[in-house]
């Protein structure tokens, strides 16, 4: 009895001991290994008009005469998923990969997305089952001034044209060169940061039934702003303060000090705008000749605007429009949309507004967005009053009877949400959206 | 008219009286404060009654519990234990940087594990009465006052950040070894009724720490300001030792034959701890941008080259202990059965955490070594806490069966060191007033005693919710926190 006791009491303790001393490991999760970089670099395109001319060499690009960029290239790259490279779900594998097209934000290129860990984050998200694979491009933004809204004018280029099927069938192309084990679906989405946010906006209501869904974080959506008077109208003050501008009795006081060579972000983006939307020259028409088997471009002739005011002719940076060869530097003028008083230069004005979203909303129809899938990322905290501009365009689509996703988030003291810090976060929502999207 | 009770109303007047307390010093206990990383007990015995000891303290753990104990110990003897520590914890982590829910690295929403060890701890004391110092009984013992050992892989760099690297195993743990090395000597200053004793500790520390810090990047351009990149992992590996000197005093009153009473204060002095610390950087691998750099010496090329960034610098660390007061009651309601009371107050507010002072280093080369840069890589390493004085409370008895068996049991419960959570890491698990469940036999073979003994000690569950620096840093490491330790002793003692 005595011993059985004492095995009774030895038995518990020897229990305890290895129930409380077993191995359980520590449910750390498998690390999953380094990712595919699965990134084409060059998906650089040099667009032309349609119908092409006859002599191919003869035909300008539609982005020759955009600031600074005589090779008239659309920078692009693209990430395009293998599925011998990134884990994929046995559904999607040889299955038409849906195409998302991202426009960068002012002073971004077309490594901007995946500067902030596009090809990680896709990697994470399809290898994970999270999103479907896609293939994603990625467009840079004009390069002198930063961006010029994607707008559509000889010096900010002829992107009007460039952004819908045009590109879409471009990229189809060159997938299929570069890619021949993948095929791009119908499924197409865009969207975009910043002034990309307004690109990708443009784009979608300039080639309606192109993309079928679209995703931005706060951009420049509403010129005016909620109130018809804030929105860009509310930085003029910002953009004189930048130059060190004073309130002038006269333009030339302006024209003459205001500094288009340095890195100031709003003059950059006003000058960017002034490009696209109100450029002085409306109209060009070049003569190209080939001699000695060299390309040469000449102006033949060029419509301007008639009235001086707000024009800033003699700062902005010369052109080469030679193509391989510098044959010509031209001058482009713009103008402004404020006057000497700091305050709204109404005809100037008036044509920007022409370009704002609202009124391109109008030109297409509300229509245009009909089964369109919408995503809004903003935050408060946004630069340049964009939060409230976006809010504005949010509002804008609801009255027009569309019903788009809001995300609205908030940074940190320390990082508050404002240019890219958050852009990391941003995709990684924007790809799970598109993927909805998209569907199975 | 004459009151009169037998002597089972007064054993169970003594029981009911005793359970009131604990249970009133639990509840005290649970709205005040916590214990740091003292050691659960040394002995069998000891364990077994939940540490209510001080007034015991018959056997070579009275060096440790109240060295007058050895004072009234008549036979020579010497006790070996060895106690098997498995601290059996978990972590939910709850680590973001605020803002727009981030992809940290941490596995937030995890239950994750402490890593799997089962850790030994053996001490062991001689007890004698030798022809020197007249009556003074005189002991020398080993055993570990303060003893905390955990490790934790909590974190793994974001795909986005850097996907060639890894994290090391450890990111957060500590491995710290107190030994004492402890003379004692106790005589009785009132034959039968009061003795003291003192004992004098070489303290011998053992320390490797683990953490992981987050610096803000120095760079000021995007991407490099952005999320993820913002936030540069720092894997911090310290490993040193440093000598320390301590005393024990101990004092033992009987009020009669059947009541003791106890008093201890340990003051153990700083101990500086020296050795080596090994800096671990992940930089942020960002392919892109390293790929438009044509400088791979520059600094804007380091911090988009996802390279490890390693230093070894040496550092110097004051490990202040604390210094601890306690009483004791011991009362023998039969002569078979003994119960013991005893409370601890343990000054932690003493102990400010781990201040590095690092000097020297090699490995800060080329780019790292920038001016623009040297500080980012150079910074402080030390974590502070603020901690608070805390009371244990251990209620124990013990009960001979016969001449060979005695059974052990007791409860405990200790305050835990951060009521108010702020800066709680990991690497200290103490996550409240902590409950300790006690028990043990001690088998009696002639001049033979072996000892088996259990105890699990239960934390609460403690979140510690997310509070932010100024630079944007989290305070401390926000999740849920649950503890166990599970222990089980073994020992051999021989009388002669």
């Amino acid at each position: 009895m005595k011993y059985t006791r004492l095995l009774v009491i030895a038995g518990a303790f020897i229990a305890l001991l290895s129930s409380g001393c077993s191995d359980r490991g520590t449910n750390v999760p498998t690390a999953s290994g380094r990712s595919s970089w699965t990134v084409w670099p060059e998906f650089n395109h040099v667009f032309v008009p349609n119908p092409l001319d006859a002599v191919p060499d003869t035909n300008p690009s539609q982005l020759l005469m955009q600031i600074r960029n005589p090779a008239g290239l659309l920078e692009m790259a693209a990430y395009i998923p293998h599925p011998n490279y990134v884990p994929m779900a046995e559904k999607y594998r040889n299955k038409p990969l849906p195409l998302l097209v991202l426009l960068a934000p002012q002073d971004g290129d077309k490594w901007f997305y995946f500067d902030h860990g596009l090809n990680e984050i896709a990697y994470d998200l399809i290898s994970q089952g999270v999103i479907r694979p896609m293939i994603i491009v990625t467009v840079g933004n004009e390069k002198v001034f930063g961006g010029a809204f994607y707008g559509n004018s000889i010096p900010a280029g002829h992107m009007d044209d460039i952004m819908g099927d045009k590109l879409v069938n471009q990229l189809i192309d060159s997938l299929r060169f570069v890619a021949t084990w993948a095929d791009v679906d119908t499924l197409h989405g865009i969207g975009g940061i910043g002034m990309g946010a307004y690109g990708a906006y443009r784009a979608l209501l300039k080639h309606p039934g192109v993309y079928q869904s679209i995703s931005v974080s706060d951009g420049p959506l509403d010129f005016d702003g909620s109130t018809g008077s804030g929105g860009l109208i509310s930085l003029i003050p910002r953009v004189f303060a930048e130059q060190g501008l004073m309130i002038a009795s006269t333009w030339d006081y302006v024209a003459n000090k205001f500094d288009t060579s340095r890195v100031w972000p709003l003059s950059r983006m006003f000058v960017g705008g002034a490009l696209a939307f109100s450029p002085h020259d409306t109209e060009m028409t070049i003569s190209v000749t080939i001699a000695s088997n060299q390309r040469r471009l000449y102006i033949v002739g060029r419509q301007q605007l008639p009235y001086s005011t707000t024009l800033v002719s003699n700062l902005l940076l010369g052109q080469d429009i030679g193509g391989p060869i510098a044959s010509a530097d031209v001058q482009f003028g713009f103008h402004l949309p404020f006057n000497q008083y700091m305050a709204v230069d109404v005809p100037t004005w008036s044509r920007w507004m022409a370009n704002n979203l609202d009124s391109l909303l109008i030109q297409a129809g509300s229509s245009a967005l009909d089964d369109v899938s919408m995503w809004f990322g903003t935050s408060a905290e946004a630069e340049y009053g964009y939060h409230d501009m976006t809010l504005s365009w949010i509002n804008t689509l609801r009255a027009a009877g569309h019903d788009p996703t809001v995300l609205e988030y908030s940074g940190t003291a320390s990082h508050p949400a404002a240019g890219s810090t958050y852009t990391y976060n941003l995709i990684r929502e924007m790809l799970i959206f598109h993927s909805n999207a998209f569907g199975e | 008219m004459m009151c009169v009770f037998d002597k089972g109303d007064i054993r169970m007047g003594i029981l009911r009286i005793s359970a009131r307390v604990t249970l009133a010093i639990a509840l005290i206990s649970a709205s005040t404060l916590a214990a740091g990383f003292e050691n659960t007990g040394v002995g069998v015995q000891a364990r077994g009654m939940g540490g209510a000891f001080r007034a015991v303290a018959n056997d070579w753990t009275a060096a440790y519990y109240n060295p007058a104990g050895l004072a009234y110990i008549t036979d020579n003897q010497w006790g070996v234990e060895t106690a098997f520590l498995h601290y059996r914890d978990e972590l939910v982590p709850d680590y973001k940087y605020g803002g727009l829910d981030s992809v940290t690295g941490f596995y937030n929403g995890l239950s994750i594990y402490n890593k799997h060890r089962v850790l030994t701890n053996p001490t062991g004391g001689f007890v004698g009465k030798l022809p020197v110092l007249g009556e003074s009984v005189l002991g020398f013992s080993i055993y570990q006052p303060f003893d905390q050992n955990i490790g934790w892989n909590l974190y793994q760099p974001p795909r986005a950040y850097n996907d060639s690297l890894s994290a090391p195993d450890v990111q957060y743990g500590v491995n710290l070894d107190v030994v004492a090395f402890q003379l004692t000597a106790a005589r009785e200053i009132k034959p039968d009724k009061m003795a003291v004793g003192i004992g004098i500790q070489l303290l011998r520390a053992d320390l490797v720490y683990h953490d992981l810090k987050f610096r803000s990047s120095p760079m000021t351009i995007t991407p490099y300001t952005d999320v993820p990149y913002n936030h540069i992992p720092e894997f911090v590996k310290t490993d040193g030792n440093g000598w320390g000197v301590g005393f024990r005093f101990g004092l033992m009153y009987k009020f009669n034959e059947k009541m003791n009473f106890g008093f201890t204060a340990a003051l153990p002095f700083n101990v500086t701890v020296k050795g080596d610390a090994r800096l671990d950087f992940i930089m942020p691998q960002i392919r892109s941008v390293r790929s438009k750099q044509t400088d791979p010496n520059s600094v804007t090329y380091l911090f988009a080259s996802g390279r490890n960034v390693s230093l070894s610098r040496d550092f110097e660390a004051k490990l202040k202990l604390p210094a601890s007061f306690g009483v004791g009651l011991a009362y023998r309601v039969t002569d078979k059965f003994l119960v013991a009371l005893d409370g601890e107050y343990t000054l932690w507010s003493s102990f400010d955490g781990l201040k590095f002072s690092l000097t020297g280093g090699k490995g800060l080369t080329g780019a790292a070594n920038d001016p623009s840069v040297r500080s980012f890589f150079t910074a402080d390493i030390s974590n502070e806490v603020e901690w608070k004085n805390t009371l244990k409370a251990a209620l124990g008895s013990r009960y001979d069966i016969n001449s060979t068996l005695t059974l052990l049991a007791g409860l405990s419960v200790d305050q835990g060191v951060n009521p108010d959570k702020t800066g709680f890491v990991p690497q200290f698990m103490d996550t409240g007033t902590k409950l300790g469940i006690n028990g043990g036999l001690l088998l009696h073979f002639q001049t033979w005693d072996l000892g088996l003994g259990g105890s699990v000690i239960s934390n609460p569950d403690l979140t510690v919710g997310r509070t932010y620096e100024s630079d944007g840093s989290l305070q401390g490491f926000p999740g849920l926190y649950k503890a166990t330790v599970f222990e089980t002793a073994f020992s051999v003692a021989h009388r002669f």
